[in-house]
């Protein structure tokens, strides 16, 4: 866990970010090793005949340091998985900078992007349709060391370490991924990506697809691995309670922005924004007693089209806190009703005070009207 | 085959809505086999519930435990299966019912829906158009029109915005959640006493689940529907159900009623479940406490098919499946917890 945060749309750390980079890596602890300003990701599509734009990303920035885990969270269509994606360029961004241990990723020619992916790799959901389904999982290892250059025999001692890693076994080698279940195919995947020893891993939705026996194993993985190898997590999901065990901070996305950003424990017990209590509230808690408790805010209408994003605060169209403002003026992400200088909230009238209840095992269930 | 569980599963469910009153769906030893190259595998291994007028109950398992197959099964929706045991509503056992009279009771006084709206909604016809169909189709004396009509209050019922225009929209135009609530509308077109819900949330998000879930909610009450809602979302069923039925490998491993099968599961591996089950609500050391994978129908083990993955597991276990027995108020299928002490 960091230090110190820097909230995102901070002018001053921004600098700070900035003059840090000029030094090198003198400062691991304020240096982030991941920093995204700005970015900004939009897709062209044809809708009837007409060129329409998507707004997919609309001027994300956050920062991630080394060891830290950030979950980026928020529903379909909200652009997290894009983000993660432009993260690592797999998808070309529109605008905006992404730097990994202070280097300029979008500035970089093929070659070089080639050498700075050796330090950040990506998990995806589904294994199945990830894993070339015609290479044994000798291949799928040692294909990232081969493109990497590394020798034959660091390759078959390096294979043989990622198995052990990710606890699978040397019998295991010759098969093929449709021979393992959904949980081990997952195992070769993020052995895949652990291959030349990332130091950042975004990891797309990793359990989504497993059944919740499976899913709290590779949960255990990753987190395990993660203090073994010092490793840093961009970590997109949906599930709320998944990103809870394993979090640091935690941004919440909304059609393409985030809406809030905090330590994980900021979000989880105080949320301001009215979205992320909208999604907190409507997660299911698996205890009968807590929920006949909990009054849930159940978000009217649908989420807009990011073809035509609604104008000022994006969210506003489904709040029960909108005011005109709302529609003309963009709330910023800034640090809002005297909360902590790490949470950021972009809500003009944020706060936790409506008919919202909340519940806290560790402080009990928490009645708001 | 051994060790089916006959004794009906309201027995020791004091708290259940109405034990006075005569369940309206009773399923009693139900078994699904399916052929396959290597020989028959058993889906469906005696699975016995009674559902009462009114009242949710949860079907819960991971993926291969039999959960959807039994429901797909006592509405004759399986193909190349063998099917033994009964499913009465009201007292007529739609195992072995001749298609005819099974399809005045399927869709109508029995209806189901399905995870994923979009494969089951015909995606070259109007919203509209497929709510008239299925309605016509158990009421024949229903005109075009006055089927128009009833679509249009049905999309209203389930809260659809300008239900008038959306009856002319194609599936594709509408949202995940949308699509869900053109399927419970279409469930409920012809009044039925039965809902099975067949993870009628899995798909969508979570902020439209908590939509989709309070409508169900809300028609139970109104229309006193049975609901069968089949999932792996042990969260889901705490908030929204009043007994549960887990299955593991083909069977019920425990049943009782929501509260006491929460606070004191008998069986380990409901246990297990509710232990490596994330919580929004407190920041836990994640436990991996069930290892393993799921056993598969096509490769039971003797004995107890949980007995490979099981903490508390005993020579016995690995011999003779244990049955459903009292454990604190729920009943469980393990002969270790369910011990009397002697």
């Amino acid at each position: 866990m960091s230090e110190v945060d820097s909230t995102a749309s901070d002018e001053a750390s921004d600098e700070a970010a900035d003059n840090a980079a000029d030094n090198a890596a003198a400062d691991t602890v304020v240096e982030p090793i991941l920093r995204v300003r700005n970015l900004v990701k939009e897709f062209r599509v044809r809708e009837l005949g007409r060129v329409a734009v998507v707004h997919a990303v609309s001027g994300v920035s956050l920062d991630v340091q080394p060891g830290e885990t950030m979950a980026l969270v928020g529903e379909s269509g909200c652009g997290k998985s894009t983000t993660g994606r432009c993260i690592l360029r797999l998808i070309e961004p529109t605008s905006g900078e992404v730097e990994f241990r202070g280097v300029d990723l979008l500035s970089l020619g093929a070659r070089d992007l080639r050498k700075a992916r050796r330090h950040m790799q990506i998990v995806f959901q589904d294994p199945q349709a990830s894993l070339h389904p015609r290479l044994t999982i000798r291949q799928l290892l040692s294909e990232p060391l081969e493109v990497h250059g590394e020798p034959p025999g660091v390759v078959r001692t390096r294979v043989d370490e990622l198995l052990g890693l990710v606890q699978l076994r040397a019998e295991h080698l010759d098969r093929y991924p449709h021979e393992f279940s959904g949980g081990q195919r997952q195992r070769v995947g993020i052995a895949r990506a652990l291959a030349i020893n990332p130091a950042l891993l975004v990891l797309d939705e990793p359990v989504s697809a497993l059944d919740v026996s499976i899913q709290a194993e590779i949960m255990r993985l990753l987190i395990d691995l993660r203090e073994r190898l010092g490793l840093s997590y961009v970590f997109i999901a949906h599930d709320l309670a998944v990103v809870r065990q394993l979090a640091d901070r935690v941004s919440v996305m909304y059609l393409g922005k985030i809406v809030e950003t905090g330590k994980a424990d900021e979000i989880y017990r105080a949320p301001q924004h009215p979205y992320t209590r909208a999604l907190l509230s409507a997660v299911p808690i698996p205890d009968p007693t807590v929920e006949r408790q909990r009054k849930r805010i159940v978000l009217g209408g649908e989420l807009p089209s990011p073809i035509d994003p609604p104008s000022g605060c994006r969210f506003r169209t489904r709040c029960w806190r909108a005011e005109a403002r709302c529609a003309t003026e963009e709330p910023a992400l800034i640090p809002r009703n005297g909360s902590s200088p790490s949470h950021a909230i972009a809500c003009h009238f944020p706060g936790d005070d409506d008919r919202a209840v909340l519940v806290d095992a560790e402080h009990g269930v928490q009645v708001e009207s | 085959m051994n060790g089916s569980v006959n004794e009906p599963l309201t027995g020791s469910l004091s708290d259940a809505a109405g034990d006075h009153r005569t369940p309206i769906l009773e399923i009693e030893d139900l078994r699904v086999t399916f052929p396959s190259s290597s020989g028959p595998v058993p889906a469906v291994r005696g699975v016995s519930l009674d559902v009462y007028p009114g009242e949710a109950v949860a079907v819960v398992g991971e993926s291969g435990s039999g959960k959807s197959v039994t429901m797909l099964a006592l509405l004759g929706l399986l193909r190349n299966a063998t099917v033994t045991g009964s499913a009465r509503y009201r007292g007529t056992n739609l195992i072995g019912l001749d298609p005819a009279t099974l399809r005045t009771i399927r869709g109508a006084k029995v209806s189901m829906i399905f995870q994923d709206p979009m494969t089951s909604l015909n995606p070259v016809l109007t919203i509209g158009k497929q709510l008239s169909m299925v309605m016509r189709s158990h009421q024949p004396d229903l005109s075009k029109s006055a089927a128009r009509l009833r679509a249009i209050e049905l999309l209203e019922q389930v809260a659809i915005s300008q239900p008038a225009r959306r009856c002319d929209s194609y599936p594709h135009e509408l949202s995940g959640g949308m699509r869900q609530r053109v399927m419970i509308a279409m469930a409920i077109s012809n009044y039925p006493e039965v809902l099975i819900a067949d993870e009628p949330t899995t798909a969508l998000d979570v902020t439209v689940q908590a939509q989709i879930m309070e409508l169900l909610s809300d028609l139970r009450v109104q229309r006193n529907l049975a609901l069968i809602l089949i999932t792996h979302d042990l969260g889901v069923v705490a908030g929204a159900t009043d007994r549960v039925a887990v299955m593991y490998a083909g069977k019920v491993v425990e049943t009782g009623a929501v509260d006491p099968l929460f606070e004191d599961p008998g069986h380990p591996y409901t246990r297990g479940l509710l232990e490596c089950l994330p919580r929004l609500d407190v920041r836990h050391e994640v436990q991996a406490s069930i290892p393993g994978i799921p056993a598969t129908p096509q490769s039971l083990p003797p004995g107890c098919p949980f007995a490979p993955r099981c903490k508390h597991v005993e020579p016995a276990c690995l011999e003779v499946e244990p049955v459903l027995a009292p454990h604190g108020a729920t009943m469980a299928a393990c002969s270790v917890m369910t011990r009397v002490p002697s």
